[in-house]
């Protein structure tokens, strides 16, 4: 005797005779939004992970729904698929969805670069510095996963966006309210 | 390619026209149209929701502004293309990886002190009123009508009042959708809206009634007792033998999302049009989409 329904199959079912749940028929497309958006979202997914959710949703089920995500969510899933890639940390939000549904298909990821030379091993700390080094690389550690012995990089902030959004500090402060068209060249006083 | 015109009009202001002309353009563009927006009020609302404040300004000092154009080709008579005037790919909204296909002829606030020297202008040369409106009726044939064969879409965002290239554009399009509010003062603008356009008489020798009755969508809607009795009235009017006007069955609620789309921060189609409270794209804009797309076809 079940204890419980098999989802998958009532999920099948649903979608085989959505003639039977027509009081749901939005409530499905908001449903399949958020299942697999978790599923994007889930720190397990990997490359090929990504490539199974495309294979089994098609590309533009998977777009519309990339689509949804914030710009943040999609810079942070794409960076972290192909975190050695040079230009996707700066890059526009436009850059970052494209590079993720490439990702999806099947772009490889950037190599990782030749690892650097060790450097030469600094002379002992004194005590003090010791401990100072060890708070601010704990401290470090909690906030970014940086390699120890690196600098921390600087805050991330938003993309400049390429047209201002907010409230202006001026509310009647406009450039083309303030301008004006050139003069005709047959134009009449 | 034989594309459609559309003005989004209403006699009163502040009924959500360049919200619908916005949220029209931008789903018809996700759907994979090419659309024009032409924007007809000097207000320049949909202009600046497209270009941005900025662009729009180098538009305008640029002379590159439908009031210059009009200027040119009517008042001084001068050679001017109107595809010279259009801005490709104004939109900083993208849909599925790709920006969306929105072109735009932008005003400017000069359009106002352009269309009385048009009158001024066309009346120094001894025409008739009625000769001026058969003028900007035979420009816009000329001129404006030919570009459906560049664009799927040509939407006018028309100006509040009515003025005489508005006028024009609403009787030469293929479809007038009319955003009104569903409330007293809005439906009272509607009957005004109405007579001016397609009432007895209203068409001349000079300029021809509308292909089809207008096609009145319902915006801002809320749920109220208000609102749904004066909603009542409309579907009954819509329905009624010989009906004047039509009704989209799908109504545009009141909505922070909607009203957050006219800002100019790059969004992907899908988080521009994202309403917690509800599904807007698919119980909203999808299904007003295909109900323009129906009363087109029957255009």
């Amino acid at each position: 005797m079940a204890l419980e329904i098999d989802g998958l199959a009532v999920l099948c079912a649903i979608a085989e005779a959505p003639e039977a749940f027509p009081a749901i028929r939005g409530d499905v497309t908001k449903a399949a939004h958020a299942l697999v958006t978790k599923q994007l979202k889930a720190k397990s997914l990997d490359l090929a992970g990504l490539r199974a959710v495309r294979n089994a949703l098609g590309p533009q089920p998977l777009a519309l729904i990339v689509d949804g995500l914030k710009d943040a969510e999609v810079k942070a899933l794409v960076t972290r698929l192909d975190k050695h890639h040079p230009d996707l940390k700066d890059g526009p939000a436009l850059a970052h969805r494209r590079h993720l549904m490439a990702l999806a298909a099947d772009l490889e990821p950037a190599a990782a670069p030749a690892a650097k030379p060790k450097p030469a091993k600094a002379p002992a700390k004194s005590s003090s510095a010791k401990s100072s080094a060890k708070s601010s690389s704990s401290a470090r550690s909690s906030s970014a996963k940086v390699p120890a012995g690196e600098p921390a990089p600087a805050p991330t902030r938003a993309p400049a966006r390429s047209k201002a959004a907010g409230a202006p500090v001026d509310a009647l402060a406009s450039a083309a309210m303030a301008a004006r068209p050139p003069r005709r060249p047959r134009q009449q006083e | 390619m034989t594309g459609k015109l559309v003005a989004v009009a209403n006699m009163k202001g502040g009924v959500g026209k360049t919200t619908s002309v916005v949220m029209l353009a931008d789903a018809l563009a996700a759907g994979g149209a090419s659309v024009l927006v032409i924007d007809l009020d000097p207000q320049a609302s949909a202009s600046v929701c497209f270009a941005g404040d900025g662009i729009l300004a180098e538009m305008i000092t640029g002379g590159r502004t439908l009031d210059y154009y009009l200027g040119l080709r009517i008042v001084d008579r001068d050679k001017a293309a109107l595809t010279d005037f259009i801005r490709g790919y104004v939109s900083s909204t993208t849909h599925l990886g790709e920006p969306l296909p929105i072109s735009l002829i932008a005003s400017g606030p000069s359009l106002r002190i352009v269309e009385r020297e048009i009158i001024y202008a066309l009346t120094k040369r001894k025409f008739s009123m009625h000769a001026i409106e058969g003028h900007l009726w035979k420009l816009f044939q000329e001129d404006f009508a030919p570009l459906r064969e560049q664009y799927d879409y040509v939407l006018f965002d028309c100006a509040p009042g009515i003025s005489p290239m508005t006028e024009v554009a609403i009787r030469a399009s293929d479809l007038v959708v009319v955003a009104c509010i569903s409330d007293f003062l809005s439906t009272y603008g509607l009957k005004a809206f109405y007579e001016t356009i397609w009432g007895v008489g209203s068409a001349s020798e000079s300029m021809l009634a509308p292909k089809r009755p207008p096609h009145v969508l319902i915006t801002r809607w809320q749920n109220t007792r208000q609102q749904a009795t004066t909603y009542a009235t409309l579907e009954a009017g819509a329905a009624a033998e010989g009906a004047r006007f039509r009704l989209f069955r799908t109504r545009v609620p009141q909505s922070a999302a909607l009203a957050n789309a006219l800002t100019l921060e790059y969004q992907t189609f899908a988080n521009k049009y994202r309403d917690s409270s509800r599904d807007l794209i698919g119980e909203v804009i999808t299904p007003v989409v295909a109900e323009l797309k129906e009363a087109l076809d029957g255009a």
